[in-house]
């Protein structure tokens, strides 16, 4: 089966390279037929890829402990799907899942783009095959989960405890559909510069690709930080670490990107700037993927010390340089013949947003590489600390975040002082009264940050607001319809807009967890022995004794805890340490009772024979509006990417104006 | 087969111990992975054979396929399309935003009027350049531009 798995990947790689041959080939006059060869190929990649998927799948189901990445990352004491897990769980395993997910987005593009951009699709082709070509290089050459061993062992290593966790069988995988999903955009845009197509052909179609990439990787974010919430046992979701940085970037990156694409639509302007977003976000991208495994970070999120690091950081290069150096080539035909007509209009504000999302991803780009600038000057990694970090993105996120409210309210082109104060007047007097119950009725004036950002988050909030019923007042009135209906019909005739307006109301939701749960957090540690109670801002926890229990993967221990609130009983927690006799490894399982208000988060450090509990107690509030938050941002992302039907799409042209009628 | 000699970090895999049952077995068994071997190699040329000859059946068949480029008159023409289609945009949202409360009627019809005013001279361009029938450029392919495959 090791042989078959090799061969697979072997046959994926000449064919990912013929693909490459035969789609710039089909670019010659008569030659069009090997677009189709070409296209076939790709999809064989897809197919071998997906044999070679299916082979290592089988041998983490059955221990086939003869694979050596089976031996190293899994046992027979896992449940199943941590053993399917196993295989990103592997740095070459995770390697296949890029590759294959690689193969997969090339063959999907290929199959919607038959009839299609016939003229980008060869070099779309070429670039996506080149990528794929790359990763199948590295398993063929460098590093391979079809290695085997000599001596068979009787038993798996088994899988890192932290990995086992739901949220971790979900975060690689979603994490590497957004990175994989960057490549598309990418490919378009190198196809649209190579082609000289540079109008809004190649923009209209990615649009919908990053959308969907932008989210996986919003998704692929938060799940991560649920899981170093749930998992990691400091009390908090987010540390700015290397690898989070690594997936933070691109994600900015393709924020900025899908604001200035409408700029480029509706003015023709930022063809430059979009290019230069599309191929830093893919660069982002590939030097997440590089950081991972070059060894050269101190993560828990990393691999261990790696021999890709060069073959990550060559092929980083040789990207970088060819579409730069093709960009340069082309500035000459990427000139727009509009300009920005005043810096108080729609696209100016776009474009603020993009220079401080790009600000914030340079500030996070060199916090994550100054440790490897000051070992290569200095000698000594210096590592910078959450400070520098928060310092940076607490006034650029707020910023952003008043720039969510004001965007939709200024109109393109320009605006006057008038039209502003028309359209500002109303939410700046509701966020004056969302001012003074914040301050009047809650204690969130101890934080003068907190208290910016939630009033920031109710004028935003209200600016949102404000468009939903002003667009549903004007259907109610001319459609005669009930206000349920006319602001159902509003979003389902404009769903990128208002998809992107509930996104955006998702970040305001996000952020007031994210405020609440920096700001406000308690942390106590205290010991008790059995029935002994201790109060944490509020909360009596009462020790009721310690509890034993052993699988064939974990034997924990774990105390058992009254929680109460207000002298009545809400709830007992039940913290855990676990030992995995496989990895020899030893991990705490929290204990968390989450709430609409505030999270008890429960660690337990030790419990001696006398049970004698020593626990870390986290009082964090608004934490679960990170999570409702984020499945709000998810909602808006898929309103927005959703296909409009065909009777949808007939309805929304006939209501264009007639070129007829504008004369 | 290819055995690859690993030296495996202690903290990671401490406590392994090895099937040496399994091993003395291996010899037994070796007729039985040398017929699997075998089979494996059957497979692997059926799919070389099955992939090749799925990729190379249109070059084969010889399908002949017009090219698709388009010429400089057609991207331009293209091009005013676009800036007509943003302008007839820019004129549904100003009538939305006006309806909406947006807008003020002075503020609306100095922008709809500027709007319209470039609509229009984006017309009399499209008209000007007498554009040639496009090709299949970002559209489905005419039936006899179809492939017959």
């Amino acid at each position: 089966m090791s042989l078959l798995g090799r061969a697979l990947v072997l046959l994926a790689l000449l064919c990912a390279i013929f693909a490459i041959g035969a789609a710039l080939w089909s670019r010659r006059p008569g030659q069009r037929v090997w677009k189709h060869s070409a296209d076939r190929a790709i999809t064989t990649v897809f197919v071998l890829m997906s044999g070679a998927m299916t082979v290592m799948i089988v041998a983490l189901l059955r221990d086939d402990f003869f694979f050596a990445s089976v031996a190293d990352y899994s046992n027979s004491t896992l449940s199943w799907y941590y053993k399917v897990g196993a295989l990103w769980g592997s740095e070459a395993g995770s390697l296949l899942l890029f590759a294959w997910l690689l193969s997969g987005y090339a063959t999907l593009v290929t199959r919607v783009n038959r009839d299609r951009n016939q003229d980008f699709m060869p070099i779309v082709g070429a670039v996506m095959m080149t990528i794929v070509g790359f990763f199948a290089v590295l398993l063929t050459f460098a590093t391979s989960p079809f290695n085997t061993l000599s001596v068979v062992p009787k038993e798996g290593g088994g899988l890192n405890p932290l990995l086992q966790n739901i949220y971790m069988m979900a975060h690689p995988p979603m994490l590497y559909l957004g990175y994989t999903g960057l490549a598309i955009p990418f490919s378009f845009a190198i196809a649209a510069l190579w082609t000289r197509r540079l109008d809004t052909t190649w923009i209209t179609s990615i649009r919908r690709w990053t959308l969907v990439s932008w989210l996986l990787l919003a998704v692929g974010i938060l799940l991560g930080a649920r899981w170093a919430y749930g998992e990691l046992g400091w009390g908090g979701y987010w540390a700015w670490d290397p690898v989070e940085n690594a997936a933070l970037m691109p994600w900015l990156v393709e924020t900025a990107f899908l604001h200035s694409i409408m700029v480029q639509e509706r003015r023709g302007m930022l063809k430059v700037w979009n290019m230069v977003l599309v191929i830093t976000s893919f660069s982002l991208a590939l030097f997440g993927t590089f950081l991972t495994r070059s060894g050269i970070v101190s993560s828990i999120h990393a691999f261990g010390a790696s021999t890709l690091g060069p073959y990550f950081l060559t092929f980083i290069m040789v990207m970088v340089v060819a579409s730069l150096g093709l960009l340069i080539l082309r500035l000459p035909d990427l000139r727009t013949r509009h300009s920005l007509e005043s810096f108080v209009s729609r696209e100016a504000i776009f474009l603020y947003n993009n220079l401080l999302l790009l600000g914030l991803t340079f500030a996070v780009f060199w916090g994550t590489i100054f440790p490897v600038m000051t070992q290569i000057y200095n000698g000594s990694k210096i590592t910078v600390g959450t400070g520098f970090y928060n310092q940076v993105a607490l006034p650029i996120g707020l910023l952003l975040l008043i720039l969510t409210g004001i965007g939709p309210m200024v109109p393109w082109r320009k605006a006057s002082g008038r039209q502003l104060a028309r359209r500002f007047l109303a939410p700046l007097i509701g966020t004056a009264i969302a001012a003074v119950l914040i301050l009047g009725l809650t204690d969130a004036a101890t934080s003068t940050p907190a208290v910016i950002a939630f009033i920031a988050c109710a004028f935003v909030t209200i600016c949102i607001a404000g468009e939903f019923w002003r667009g549903a007042r004007v259907r109610h009135a001319v459609g005669g319809v009930s206000w349920f209906r006319a602001t159902y019909e509003l979003v389902a005739r404009n769903r990128r807009r208002y998809g992107g307006y509930i996104v955006h109301l998702g970040i305001v939701v996000l952020i007031i967890g994210l405020t609440g749960s920096q700001a406000f957090a308690t942390e106590r540690d205290v010991a008790l022995r059995p029935n002994q109670s201790a109060t944490v801002r509020g909360y009596r926890l009462e020790n009721l004794g310690s509890f034993h229990s052993s699988t064939p993967n974990v034997q924990s221990v774990g105390v058992s805890l009254a929680e109460y609130s207000g002298g009545s009983r809400i709830g007992t927690l039940n913290p855990e340490i676990g030992f995995y006799p496989a990895s020899q490894q030893r991990l705490t399982e929290v204990a968390l009772d989450s709430s609409l208000v505030r999270d008890v988060y429960v660690v337990l450090v030790g419990v001696d024979s006398t049970g004698l509990a020593r626990i870390s107690v986290f009082i964090n509030p608004l934490v679960i509006w990170l999570w409702i938050g984020g499945a709000i941002m998810v909602l808006g992302g898929l309103v927005a990417a959703w296909p409009s039907s065909r009777a949808q799409r007939a309805a929304r042209d006939s209501a264009a104006p007639d070129p007829a009628s504008v004369v | 087969m290819r055995n690859v000699q690993r030296v495996i970090p202690p903290l990671l895999i401490p406590h392994r111990s090895y099937d040496v049952g399994a091993n003395r077995r291996g010899a037994r068994e070796h007729a039985g992975a040398r017929m699997s071997a075998i089979v494996v190699i059957v497979v692997l040329v059926l799919v070389v054979m099955g992939a090749a000859a799925f990729i190379a059946w249109p070059i084969v068949r010889g399908d002949r396929i017009p090219d698709a480029t388009l010429t400089p008159e057609q991207l331009e023409r293209q091009r005013v399309e676009e800036d007509l289609e943003r302008a007839l945009a820019a004129i549904k949202e100003i009538a939305f935003d006006h309806a909406s409360g947006h807008l003020s009627d002075a503020d609306f019809t100095q922008l709809d009027s500027d709007e319209r005013a470039r609509a229009v001279a984006l017309m009399r361009e499209r008209d000007l350049l007498a554009a040639p029938p496009s090709s299949a450029q970002n559209g489905p392919l005419t039936p006899h531009q179809t492939p017959s495959h």
